[in-house]
């Protein structure tokens, strides 16, 4: 019974996630305007049919804006965290096969950036580095590529013991067949597991560092960089920063949920939560 | 009187009858045995006599009444007062059943003052007494440790003592020794004994060890499929049982065999000499495996004999090259382990192969057994055409009693006795001359145990193969092996045939093994 | 718990933060790196002198960029263990004694936004736990849900327009008052409680289901001493590294909300510093966070193991 209700989550989650992605992947074709076309002559506009969203204060179309803001926050994130996930993964399971010296010089590495709240030294990076989009990611992804190494290299110690490694490696298998067929596979839930659950605090670090002014640089649209540009305006044109807002939140939600069904799915709820 | 009875009670979780139409009786005083195997049903009583909550079990038919209540109308609170008080309970794993880094004393306290109004003191000095009954000596600083800080054997036995404080009449007891290393298993034993004489208490003992059962029952119960299979008192059930399963299960507890084999000499093939394995733990050096030497000849079925943490199992791991030795040598046909080149290391294990505990643990729990014995062959038999390869599997499944369909099923698809048999298909597609088996058979029940037992001896006496059987159960291993090795805290304490350990066993402690071993 | 072990403890993992703080030192003295252009001109421009190739020179000289980079690496970690961050570009300060001064204001927020986040999150996360698919469990489950995915500056401005815009309750910009205290801590502590029930409901429900619970039901124990005494002892020490660890997300959020509500703390003066390209400053930032961090990190694991003495014995 509760097992097909939290399968049932899983899907409809995934289908909503599917969706905003190919939401973001057309929304040069669904936005309605070029949302970078200003017109001083509808500055501040309500919600209308023709601007569902309303206008911002150079009259720009907010609906295309936060449509176009979705390319950014989605793509940008979903990227990052697979960059950052197929790197340290890589990382965490050579130190954790091979273990020897260089692991141990590699883990104290990884102690030490993880001695960095993540999102602190994302900042610290970006600012450094001084804004744009490929700066925030190099920043964000710097600071968070070490936890998947910790997962990846604990789960893999942890495997190398069980007896189905220990009976392929009899089975007179090479060190890159172990990892490959054996190993693998059976750490690949959880990584993956942890990478989705990371799809959000992800999204969220992006609308940060663009809310600073260190992510997506004007006039090109980001949610976060929206909100930031809007907040002014907060009593004489709510909208401006209600829609943002709300796409972002739904979108980070949606995700969080996705991340939970597929642990839920998986149930490997107890190993990702090691990582942190 | 009766204390306790249940009437035709079916049982289960959710919807799911586990336990059918079952009808059980038991007097004041009274032990009684239920004996069965994995999924007979023999928890499920027991947790639906105690109705907790949380084993999620419900009653669906049928009454269970103790001490003159019937136990399914309780409210919860009723329940609570009597849990504890007139009807107590102990489970498998001791340190786990109750809070293990809070100290003994308060927890015992909280549970007294569910029950009783008692000072503390009071409360205390009833449980130096009831130590002192059960012959438990240093109340005081078993009170104040954590059950973490006492060994699993202790802390079963202070928990029946705890127990036994309330005095209550009955004492559920679910597989209480089967976590337990030989002497805490004796002991506990004892420990039963001796609380119906000082206590009056009955014992209900819930059990797959038969042998365990017929030492202290007065009535044995087998249970099978959710159904009582035979009941009545113990030696009349042992010594003729009526209904076949009963037959078959008393058949196949293994039993010391005294016959003498005769093997001819031949060539050694596994040379271990002066092996130590120390390793540090919490900064102290402890030693696994202590200057253990043995050999063994060509087709011969060496034992090891020796309970979890007496390092059999880190010999074995030793001779297959998965640990180092701290020191000594081991040679398998003549070669020096240690100095393996990596590219011989494959000829090492076309030589020798191991079978683990737990069969499914022991394959990749996403590949078809058929994959990996395909590794196997691939790597190691040196068969490279893929009909060729095909072909070999259905074989080797056949040969070990499986049919080759089988070999399509993921291992969680198998039972554990077809599973493990597919381990040792796996084992035999390298054609070793050397098969370890390390408590093979330990995690299966006996009836599936005897099965396998009897397939190793086929296919170790058809195939001329050595065998290394490592289990804690000498019976089992006087059954099927040539020679004997007693192992303890990591050294090699006895060795010699098999026929001359049962026979005349020279340690204290392999007497000890010998006679929790047998039950007639 | 042995006194001797859990001394052995700390002298070990005081043992490995030195690894720990190298690594540290080391990537954020690389950060100056990372910055494109050069040092010098920076903090020229940052004083508001044009620069001109002599006095370019002169101060490239007395910052001995033109040393290999591990000598100069050498010489700042030599400084940083004195105490000695540099001095900002902008205010001519040692930049130890900006942070100093600023810390202060930001640990007033952090301290009450973290003590209102245990407030609010130990009842919530235990009674959600305890009820288990209760009502309040799934409200709580989704508030949690919620404020896991609310970025803090949007609570914030969700904060000022309700109760600085509409109600008028608070000032928007109060600047180290009593008064302007109150908004920040919410708009910190949402976030930070999100996490916290989150972990919280799950540590206690992993203890409830645990073995031990069932024993002592089967020794009569009445729940409410089970709850009380075993299932809170267990969880305590869990629960603890989880706050440890969201010290974290306290710091990132006061540099977010500080920046929102001009609180002149630590937050600001680093966003004001990345603004003026102030680099000394932000570099000086991450170092002591990483350190505060890093201390509080140890410090729940003491108390970890204080707490659960078998963590010592394996």
């Amino acid at each position: 019974m509760k097992h097909t209700h939290s399968e049932r989550t899983f899907w409809i989650f995934l289908a909503l996630a599917v969706l905003l992605v190919l939401v973001s992947l057309f929304s040069d074709q669904i936005a309605p305007h070029d949302p970078n076309a200003a017109d001083v002559s509808r500055l501040r506009q309500p919600p209308s049919a023709e601007y569902p969203f309303g206008t911002d204060a150079m009259g720009r179309c907010v609906l295309s804006r936060v449509l176009c803001g979705a390319k950014t926050s989605i793509f940008c994130s979903l990227f990052l965290v697979l960059a950052t996930a197929v790197f340290g993964s890589a990382v965490g399971i050579a130190c954790g096969y091979y273990s020897g010296a260089l692991d141990r010089i590699i883990m104290r590495v990884i102690d030490g950036i993880m001695a960095f709240p993540q999102m602190v030294l994302a900042i610290a990076v970006a600012g450094m580095l001084g804004g744009g989009m490929v700066n925030a990611m190099l920043a964000l992804g710097f600071a968070s590529w070490t936890p998947y190494a910790r997962l990846a290299r604990s789960r893999v110690i942890a495997m190398k013991k069980e007896e189905f490694v220990l009976a392929a490696r009899i089975s007179g298998c090479s060190d890159s067949a172990i990892m490959r067929r054996y190993i693998f596979p059976n750490v690949f839930s959880t990584l993956l597991t942890y990478s989705t659950s990371q799809v959000g605090t992800i999204m969220l670090g992006f609308a940060g560092l663009s809310f600073l002014n260190l992510g997506v640089q004007l006039p090109n649209a980001e949610w976060g960089s929206m909100i930031n540009e809007a907040r002014g305006m907060l009593v004489t044109a709510p909208w401006t920063v209600l829609y943002p807002a709300l796409a972002l939140v739904l979108t980070v939600m949606v995700f969080n949920y996705l991340g939970d069904a597929l642990r839920d799915k998986l149930d490997v709820y107890r190993e990702s939560e090691a990582a942190e | 009187m009766t204390l306790l009875s249940l009437q035709s009670v079916t049982a289960g979780y959710g919807s799911l009858p586990v336990l059918k139409d079952v009808s059980l009786e038991m007097e004041k005083g009274q032990i009684l045995a239920l004996v069965g195997e994995s999924g007979s049903g023999k928890s499920t009583v027991m947790k639906s006599i105690a109705g907790l909550p949380s084993f999620g079990v419900s009653v669906m038919k049928g009454s269970i009444r103790f001490d003159g209540k019937d136990m399914i109308a309780l409210s919860p609170e009723q329940r609570r007062r009597i849990l504890g008080e007139d009807l107590c309970m102990i489970f498998q794993n001791p340190t786990t059943s109750m809070n293990r880094i809070r100290k003994i004393r308060n927890q015992f306290l909280e549970s007294y003052r569910s029950h009783r109004n008692g000072g503390d003191e009071e409360a205390l000095q009833q449980v130096r007494t009831t130590f002192q009954k059960l012959g438990l000596a240093d109340t005081d600083r078993i009170l104040d440790s954590c059950p973490f800080e006492l060994s699993g054997g202790m802390c079963q036995r202070v928990a029946i003592a705890l127990a036994m404080v309330m005095e209550p009449k009955l004492l559920l007891a679910d597989e209480p020794t089967s976590a337990l290393d030989v002497v805490s298993q004796q002991q506990v034993l004892e420990e039963m004994l001796l609380l119906r004489e000082r206590f009056g208490t009955s014992v209900l003992l819930v059990t797959h060890n038969i042998a365990a059962a017929a030492r202290v029952a007065d009535r044995l119960v087998i249970l099978h499929d959710g159904c009582i299979e035979e009941a009545g008192a113990k030696d009349a059930l042992i010594a003729s049982p009526q209904k076949e399963y009963t037959k078959l299960l008393l058949n196949n507890v293994p039993r010391l065999c005294r016959t003498e084999r005769r093997r001819e000499k031949t060539e050694v093939l596994l040379q271990v000499s002066g092996i130590e394995k120390t390793y540090l733990k919490n900064g102290v050096r402890v030693r696994a495996v202590e200057n253990v030497s043995l050999a063994l000849e060509k087709g011969e079925i060496l034992g090891i004999v020796g309970e979890s943490g007496s390092g059999k199992s880190t010999l074995a791991r030793q001779i297959l090259r998965l640990e180092k030795p701290s020191r000594g040598q081991i040679t398998v046909c003549g070669k020096d382990i240690a100095r393996l080149k990596k590219k011989d290391v494959k000829g090492l294990y076309q030589a020798e192969q191991i079978i683990f505990q737990n069969p499914e643990t022991s394959f990749n729990p996403r590949m078809r057994i058929r994959e990996s014995i395909r590794d196997t062959l691939r790597n190691l038999a040196g068969i490279r055409s893929k009909p060729q390869i095909e072909e070999k599997i259905d074989e080797l499944m056949r040969d070990v009693g499986l049919a080759p369909e089988l070999a399509n099923r993921y291992p969680f698809q198998l039972s554990g006795g077809q599973c493990q048999r597919a381990a040792i298909a796996r084992a035999l597609a390298a054609s070793p001359q050397l098969l370890i088996c390390d408590e093979a058979t330990s995690a299966l029940d006996v009836t599936v145990q005897a099965g396998i037992v009897s397939l190793l001896r086929s296919l170790a006496r058809g195939r001329g193969m050595s065998m290394i059987f490592i289990s804690h159960d000498l019976a089992l291993v006087s059954t099927l092996c040539d020679r004997v090795v007693v192992m303890k805290d990591g050294r090699c304490i006895e060795q010699g045939t098999a026929a001359d350990i049962v026979a005349h066993p020279k340690q204290e402690y392999t007497k000890l093994l010998l006679r929790s071993a047998s039950f007639r | 718990m042995k006194g001797s072990n859990l001394l052995k403890y700390i002298g070990k993992r005081l043992l490995r933060l030195i690894p720990i703080l190298l690594v540290v030192t080391f990537i954020a003295f690389s950060l100056m790196y990372l910055a494109s252009g050069d040092p010098a001109q920076k903090k020229l421009v940052a004083q508001g002198i044009v620069p001109t190739d002599e006095t370019l020179e002169q101060v490239r000289q007395e910052m001995g960029l033109y040393d290999p980079f591990l000598v100069r690496y050498g010489r700042w970690l030599w400084n940083f263990l004195r105490g000695d961050l540099g001095e900002s570009y902008a205010y001519s300060l040692p930049v130890s004694d900006l942070l100093w001064s600023a810390m202060g204001t930001t640990a007033k927020v952090a301290v009450s936004a973290l003590l209102l986040s245990l407030l609010l999150s130990l009842p919530l996360g235990i009674l959600s736990a305890v009820r288990q698919n209760s009502f309040w469990d799934i409200l709580v489950r989704f508030l949690t849900f919620l404020a896991n995915s609310i970025p803090s500056f949007l609570v914030a401005l969700l904060l000022i327009y309700v109760f600085c815009v509409r109600l008028y309750w608070f000032p928007v910009l109060a600047r180290d008052s009593l008064q302007g205290l109150v908004l920040p801590t919410i708009a910190l502590s949402l976030p930070v409680c999100g996490k916290f029930v989150k972990q919280i409901r799950a540590e206690v429900l992993e203890q409830l289901n645990s073995e031990y619970v069932i024993g002592a039901q089967a020794r009569g124990v009445h729940r409410r001493v089970i709850l009380t005494r075993d299932v809170l002892h267990n969880s305590m020490s869990a629960i603890l590294t989880v706050i440890g660890f969201s010290i974290g997300s306290l710091f990132t959020g006061s540099v977010v909300i500080e920046s929102i509500f001009q609180w002149p703390g630590v937050g600001k003066l680093v966003m004001d510093a990345i603004t003026a390209r102030d680099y000394p400053i932000i570099q000086g930032f991450v170092v002591y966070i990483a350190l505060i961090y890093v201390v509080i990190n140890l410090l729940t694991d003491i108390a970890y193991r204080f707490l659960d003495p078998r963590v010592t014995e394996s």
